[in-house]
């Protein structure tokens, strides 16, 4: 220390000071943000209340639907094909010549591929064509087929499915086949345009009357300009009637959906149907269940739409 | 008189190295863009009692399908809460009481599985920042995009409805650098389509290669919802045909100028 001055000791301290001023700040700042992540963590938990008060008030906009005391659960029947009987299959049914073809992981099923087409079948007979390009054009609706042409074409590929014994033309009613549009918007500088994506043509499906609904339930075909086949699903395949199980009654399914916590609620919608799996799943059995559609009444006055099922099958 | 300025110099390198160290934290929850870094967040609700809605029975398999998909093939799973634990203000700004930024703006993809309407994403709980609309997230509390939020599902019923051209003027303000919102035209069934949607964004080439985002989400509805279900996706028009990052291009953020949306029966 000798030879040192007291100022120049004290300008040395101020410029410590200094830095440990900068670094404290920086210290606080981010104990403050580790502070609030680690709080907003540790506050995560099972919600404990105020719970939103709702009294019960079901209100019914439909008819209850009449139900047999028995149905039959429905059996999808497998169809194992091995490589040569697809491509011969896919040759019949859309002219196309499979290049390549793969077995799907856990013996779903073949997928066959002739460039961008791409035909899958399934290991329970359904059947999915894509061309590559059903979701991906922009079209006018000018450009496109009239509906009833758009009809009468699906149902040529339906009819060549079923001499192939890929669908059950009883399954299939005709007269309620119905052309839908998957559509674009743009909206800029205030202007709104409107796209055509496809074209596509739904046909209802039911066994013995009752409806088949949910996700592998669809028979479709896509269109694009000037009625250029785009694709196919065929998620139905060939059910058969299986055993026959005890079904409960309307009134107990809404029952059981108050116990899942609609109580306040209007119900728009319930049907009685076959509820098809999705395809990829290689469902054994379609069951029956009761469809509801509705509305939630919140506390806060909003609605709240609903869309679910309810096992019709009695324990 | 060297000596003091190489002291000088060392004190200097040594504050600037604590201030980065300490800064850390903050740095990592608000990367304004972590560019190579892929991250995905999830929130679900099953259990709606605490908002007077009917419970749900799917929403987790839904999102969690999601969360582990993208997971498998590296992304980064930063957040998956569900019931109690996922929380509205997660998504929300700062200006109406959010955090946002550390969490539904601070992942590249979000996946929210739960009930909906047309103006709101319904959680199961409410934890609102502001207390002004609780159990939901309403357009107006939403910003996203500014921080690291490029693509987000409200897989949910209605949110995205046409409503005759109304969705763009609920959902443009909400895009600030976000590129697409998937959700749904119409009421939605109560089904798991989180995997399916990873499967169709990773396709392998003998069943046709990866899909677009977008395309992959309308695809995984064909799949798992009932005809009755129209999928919709809005975005920003330069990054709508985005794909996932490593299986095909994806546009620079952009202005909310041009919007484009699809409605795609399932």
């Amino acid at each position: 220390m000798h030879g040192v001055s007291e100022s120049a000791i004290l300008r040395e301290v101020k410029k410590n000071m200094n830095y440990i001023k900068y670094i404290m700040a920086a210290l606080i700042i981010s104990i403050l943000a580790a502070g609030i992540i680690s709080a907003n963590d540790v506050l995560r938990g099972e919600y404990t209340g105020p719970f939103a008060e709702v009294k019960e008030n079901v209100q019914i906009n439909t008819k209850l639907p009449d139900v047999p005391a028995q149905v039959s659960v429905l059996k999808v029947n497998g169809k194992n094909f091995d490589e040569v009987q697809a491509k011969k299959l896919v040759e019949i049914a859309l002219d196309i010549k499979a290049q390549e073809s793969k077995k799907l992981p856990d013996n779903k099923g073949i997928a066959l591929k002739d460039n961008e087409k791409v035909v899958i079948l399934y290991e329970g007979g359904q059947m999915k064509f894509s061309s590559g390009k059903e979701l991906d054009n922009k079209f006018m609706k000018s450009e496109m087929l009239d509906d009833q042409a758009a009809k009468n074409k699906a149902l040529g590929h339906i009819r060549k499915l079923a001499e192939l014994d890929m669908l059950d033309v009883s399954a299939v009613d005709t007269s309620k086949m119905v052309v839908e549009y998957d559509e674009e918007y743009i909206s800029y500088d205030g202007k709104i345009e409107k796209f055509i994506l496809n074209q596509h043509v739904n046909v209802e499906t039911s066994y013995d009357g009752m409806p088949l609904r949910g996700p592998g339930a669809k028979i479709r075909t896509y269109f694009g300009k000037n009625g250029e086949l785009l694709g196919i699903l065929n998620g139905v395949g060939k059910p058969v009637a299986d055993k026959k199980v005890p079904v409960i009654s309307p009134e107990k399914a809404i029952e059981l959906l108050k116990e899942r916590g609609y109580r306040d609620v209007t119900i728009d919608s319930i049907e009685f149907a076959y509820d098809v799996p999705p395809t990829s799943e290689n469902a054994e059995f379609i069951y029956p269940v009761y469809l509801f559609q509705g509305k939630s009444h919140t506390v806060y006055g909003e609605d709240v739409p609903f869309y679910t099922s309810v096992p019709a099958v009695a324990k | 008189m060297k000596h003091k300025i190489r002291n000088n110099g060392i004190r200097k390198m040594l504050a600037s190295f604590l201030v980065l160290l300490m800064l850390m934290p903050v740095l990592i929850v608000q990367a304004a863009d972590d560019g190579n870094i892929n991250e995905v967040g999830v929130e679900w609700a099953l259990d709606y009692a605490p908002c007077g809605i009917g419970n749900l029975i799917n929403t987790k398999a839904d999102a969690e399908g999601f969360y582990n998909g993208l997971g498998s093939i590296g992304w980064t799973k930063v957040f998956n809460y569900g019931n109690g634990e996922a929380w509205e203000s997660d998504f929300e700004k700062a200006s109406v009481g959010g955090s946002d930024t550390l969490y539904g703006d601070a992942v590249d993809f979000a996946y929210l599985s739960g009930h909906g309407n047309i103006d709101a994403f319904w959680f199961g709980t409410p934890a609102d920042g502001d207390g002004v609309l609780p159990c939901r997230i309403h357009p107006s509390e939403l910003s996203w995009g500014e921080t690291d939020l490029d693509w987000i599902v409200l897989s949910d019923c209605l949110t995205l409805n046409y409503s005759s051209g109304g969705v763009f003027g609920r959902w443009r303000p909400s895009f600030q650098g976000l590129h697409l919102i998937m959700s749904y035209d119409t009421t939605s069934m109560d089904s798991a389509m989180g995997s399916s949607m990873v499967y169709y964004m990773t396709r392998p080439w003998y069943l046709g290669g990866s899909k677009k985002i977008k395309d992959a989400w309308f695809s995984a509805n064909i799949d798992n919802q009932p005809s009755t279900v129209w999928s919709a996706a809005i975005g920003t028009c330069n990054t709508f045909d985005d794909y996932l990052p490593s299986y095909g291009a994806v546009g620079a953020d952009e202005s909310n100028l041009c919007m484009a949306y699809q409605r795609v029966q399932s």
